[in-house]
């Protein structure tokens, strides 16, 4: 809707909503639950109609148009029929039908996870040839350290004091940097909320 | 000076062939003036009025100048070779003076001083025509080209009048004798023209003589409307023309002056004795100064001699040019049968229409074609130019298509369509040239010696690549399973618990029995198995625990793998009532929203489990109304973002519920914060958590059979870390160095 009235209607959600939050209203509250509802249906069926997109608008037409890749959606499509067809009739608790996520899915992905990590240990092996500057001896070191402070190498450093407060203070550094990120992160959730409730920001308008 | 080869100073012999260049007007006049003559030399009367005028300028000329004769005079003062003109030119008939009365009104402004002479010659060629010739033979003055039959010079006799102007006068200065027959003179026909060192042209008439010549001209006019006789002559006006004024003896008139010759233009033919004259033979032919009478004549001669020679050149160029074109004429031309009355009486008059052989009938064998200069030719009438054949118009086409199919003489559409081609097409091909290519050649050679070593670096590249990285996946693979296979267990334990871990297995310990315990399966598949190993001792703990639980999830896989997770700590458990105690959910959409809508109401965000069965009405969640109502929520989840919305959303409304969170060791640093802010009461992350809590509740647990290949993982890999970096540094370093 390219039109004001869209605008309108975020703005006065947006607000309901975020009054409802703060204050306990029952008005609010009865506005402010169908809203909700509304939108956990529309996330629902939006999946829907994203899965029915990727096979029919997507795998379908690269069959049909004998695209490069075609055999795999042809694929695609039949592994999604069966799916659904079994999930129709066991039902999505079966265990049967679960072993289509823990026999397929499970190992795709974490092969997939696996190889990260391999890649990330041979890139890091050439990191210095890259990057031969000082930030770059820094991470290297720094990825060094950790991963020995991780490793658990260093459990005999607890009998000496010393050493056991500044392992626990080296453990203290990624956290520092966490709450960093997580305050930029909260501020910019916050301005963005504000822009989309003062219009600033119209997302629903593509 | 030869006359143009047009028409031919010629006499009448050739009038038949003039007929039809001769235009109808002046045929007329020419009737009219034969019949007037004849008239005359029936009755015998004198001329009418309009002739008196011209009789007196004749009387008074007569008796001013004293010459008895004319003839005798203008033999005197021209030069032979005029004189030999003039006396050919006498046997044409005399022009009638109507003539240039009868010109077309467009020539009275062009041919103004041709008229006047015309008139002069009219009563000159009355003196000078001999007894019973035909007017034919006089020629009549084409129309249209300007020049009309110049006044011949002064007639025998004839003296300077009044009303003679003085330039016409110039051309009575010459006498007779000096003028001789040009072959194809400028002017052939019967007039003279007073031959001068400057051209006749070249003499400006004044305001007098042409008030005199208008007078003559409306009074002449005049006379003839009230004849009704267009172009009729009237009779004896040619008589009454002012005669030329004679040449004197040394050529000169009254009013001219020493020096000044008076050039014949009259001449028609060419001199029997000089058929081709060369422009020195025709100088040569030229009245020298022993022909002309001695003392004053003898530098009028010299000069008209120098004068002439222009004239001489003329008469060489056109003399051809004459002959070819009277042969055009006379093909083409009608018939004449009579030759008007020539306007210029007494004097052959240059019949711009005669033929070269009309007018050589009489004298074939002298008379020569006249040439007309580049100059006359243009002012020559267009009836004297042989028309054109006409141009045929162009041969209709009928059109064969199109709306105008069938019509003839139509536009030619189609054909305007053949005018327009194709535009050009431009073709975008490089035009190389063959030194270029030859060049590029050069080029291509050079750079391909470095292109080849390229390709075989990158290609080394590759393969070192693919080999580096099999060789450090067999090292972890090695790594991982010998210690799983040799010595289960065997590690490096954190001595010191992680606080937030300790937490969580004191919060589960102190859940109460009768509580349900809300555990959100937020984790995919690609984690699963770090995941599975670090959250298997909690939900064995509350298993153990024997604490109900429902199971839901933000991803459509979460309820799956949690499943897996359950089964196998279900296992290590033993007597879990899983059928009763586990209600599964399902899976909540809308991430945040939900989370948010789970946390106001979860009956409504989750009315069902799995099985589509009416969740709440479960014993397990009979008591639950509100998230609060739960002993614990515990969120198992490798994303740092999904623990977020459940601090976020849930936790505020969770009041003394705890929250715990168990993560993968990727995310904990990013839940470190809010278990620092208390929002997270626990926190399990990664496997060393794991092991950690199994120590803890001194179980034993896959994450401490593990945590072995683990950490002997993470060394390989400090290794290869070390060992990578520094030999890159020393080959750089070394590669500085080279270079």
């Amino acid at each position: 809707m390219r039109s004001p009235i869209a605008a309108i209607l975020a703005f006065l959600v947006g607000a309901v909503v975020l009054a409802g939050y703060f204050t306990p209203s029952p008005l609010l509250h009865s506005i402010r639950t169908p809203l909700l509802d509304c939108a956990v249906t529309l996330a629902g069926v939006a999946g829907l109609i994203a899965i029915a997109n990727l096979v029919f608008g997507v795998h379908w037409k690269r069959i049909r148009t004998r695209a490069s890749g075609s055999s795999f959606s042809i694929v695609l499509i039949i592994a999604f029929v069966l799916t659904f067809v079994a999930g129709l009739f066991l039902g999505p608790s079966h265990p049967e039908y679960q072993k289509v996520v823990t026999g397929i899915q499970v190992p795709i992905e974490a092969s997939l996870m696996a190889m990260l990590g391999i890649t990330l240990a041979y890139s890091s092996l050439k990191f210095l040839q890259r990057q031969r500057n000082w930030m770059g001896f820094v991470f290297f070191i720094s990825v060094l350290f950790f991963l020995i402070l991780n490793s658990g190498l260093l459990s005999f450093s607890t009998d000496i004091p010393i050493l056991r407060d500044l392992v626990s203070g080296a453990h203290q550094l990624p956290v520092g940097g966490a709450r960093g990120i997580l305050l930029g992160v909260a501020l910019g959730s916050l301005a963005t909320g504000i822009r989309i409730l003062i219009g600033a920001d119209r997302p629903y308008n593509n | 000076m030869s006359g143009s080869g047009e028409s031919q100073p010629e006499e009448p012999a050739g009038d038949q062939g003039e007929e039809s260049e001769v235009p109808d007007w002046l045929m007329r006049i020419r009737m009219r003036e034969q019949a007037e003559r004849e008239s005359r030399s029936k009755t015998g009367e004198e001329a009418a009025a309009p002739k008196d005028w011209l009789e007196e300028m004749r009387a008074r000329q007569d008796a001013e100048s004293g010459i008895a004769s004319p003839e005798e005079k203008e033999e005197s003062a021209l030069p032979d070779w005029i004189s030999d003109l003039k006396a050919e030119s006498l046997q044409e008939q005399p022009s009638t003076s109507s003539e240039p009365v009868q010109a077309s009104g467009d020539e009275e402004d062009d041919g103004e001083w041709l008229k006047k002479l015309a008139a002069w010659n009219q009563a000159g060629s009355e003196q000078n025509i001999p007894a019973g010739q035909p007017p034919e033979e006089q020629k009549p003055a084409e129309p249209g080209s300007g020049f009309e039959q110049p006044a011949p010079p002064a007639a025998a006799g004839g003296s300077a009048d009044e009303s003679t102007p003085d330039w016409l006068r110039s051309f009575l200065g010459q006498p007779a004798e000096e003028s001789q027959p040009q072959a194809g003179g400028f002017l052939s026909g019967s007039e003279e023209m007073p031959a001068s060192e400057e051209q006749p042209v070249e003499k400006t008439i004044s305001d007098e003589e042409k008030a005199s010549f208008d007078e003559f001209m409306k009074s002449r006019h005049a006379e003839l409307v009230e004849q009704n006789l267009p172009g009729e002559e009237v009779p004896g006006e040619a008589e009454t023309q002012p005669e030329p004024e004679p040449l004197s003896e040394s050529g000169q008139t009254a009013e001219t002056t020493p020096g000044d010759e008076v050039y014949d233009f009259s001449s028609e033919e060419k001199s029997p004795e000089q058929p081709e004259e060369t422009p020195h033979a025709e100088a040569a032919s030229l009245p020298t100064a022993g022909e002309t009478p001695a003392g004053e004549t003898a530098l009028s001669a010299q000069a008209s001699e120098a004068d002439l020679e222009w004239l001489s050149e003329y008469h060489e160029t056109f003399e051809e040019e004459g002959q070819a074109e009277a042969a055009t004429e006379q093909a083409g031309k009608g018939k004449e049968e009579e030759k008007p009355e020539q306007p210029f009486l007494g004097v052959n008059r240059y019949d711009w229409a005669a033929k070269p052989e009309e007018a050589a009938g009489e004298n074939a064998e002298e008379i020569e074609s006249a040439k007309l200069p580049p100059w006359l030719q243009k002012l020559r009438s267009v009836d004297s130019i042989p028309l054109a054949e006409a141009v045929e118009p162009a041969k209709t086409k009928t059109e064969s298509e199109g709306p105008l199919a069938g019509i003839e003489g139509a536009l030619q559409s189609a054909e305007v369509a053949d005018l327009y081609t194709k535009p050009l097409t431009y073709s975008t091909k490089v035009q190389v040239t063959e030194r270029q290519s030859m060049r590029a050649d050069i080029l291509r050679s050079m750079v391909e010696k470095h292109a080849v070593k390229t390709e075989s670096a990158e290609v080394a590249a590759k393969h070192r690549f693919l080999l580096g990285k099999m060789l450090i996946g067999l090292l972890l693979i090695v790594a991982a399973v010998v210690p799983l296979v040799l010595q289960p267990g065997t590690a490096l334990l954190p001595a010191i618990y992680p606080p937030e871990t300790a937490n969580a297995y004191t919060l589960v310990n102190a859940i109460p029995a009768e509580k349900t315990v809300l555990v959100a399966a937020d984790f995919e598949a690609g984690l699963s198995g770090e995941i599975s190993l670090s959250s298997q001792m909690l939900v064995e703990h509350l298993m153990l625990r024997n604490l109900p639980m429902a199971i839901l999830s933000t991803n459509p896989t979460g309820s799956a793998l949690m499943d897996s997770i359950l089964d196998k700590a279900q296992v290590n458990a033993g007597g879990y009532d899983r059928a009763n105690q586990v209600i599964s959910l399902g899976y909540l959409p809308g991430g945040s929203v939900g989370l948010q809508e789970l946390a106001r109401d979860p009956s409504a965000a989750m009315p069902f489990t799995s099985s589509l069965t009416p969740a709440w009405d479960l014993p397990a969640l009979q008591n639950v109304h509100a998230v609060s109502d739960f002993g614990a929520v515990v969120v198992i989840t490798e994303d740092a973002d999904s623990a977020r919305y459940w601090v976020e959303q849930v936790q505020p409304v969770l009041g003394t519920t705890p929250l715990i969170v168990v993560c993968s060791a990727q995310a904990a640093p990013m839940l470190q914060p809010y278990y620092d802010s208390g929002q997270i009461s626990g926190l399990v992350s990664g496997l060393s958590g794991a092991a950690a809590y199994e120590q803890i509740l001194q179980r034993p647990g896959s994450a401490v059979n593990v945590y072995g290949a683990y950490q002997l993982i993470l060394v390989i890999l400090i290794l290869v870390i070390l060992i990578g970096g520094a030999v890159s540094l020393i080959r750089s370093s070394t590669q500085t160095n080279r270079a």
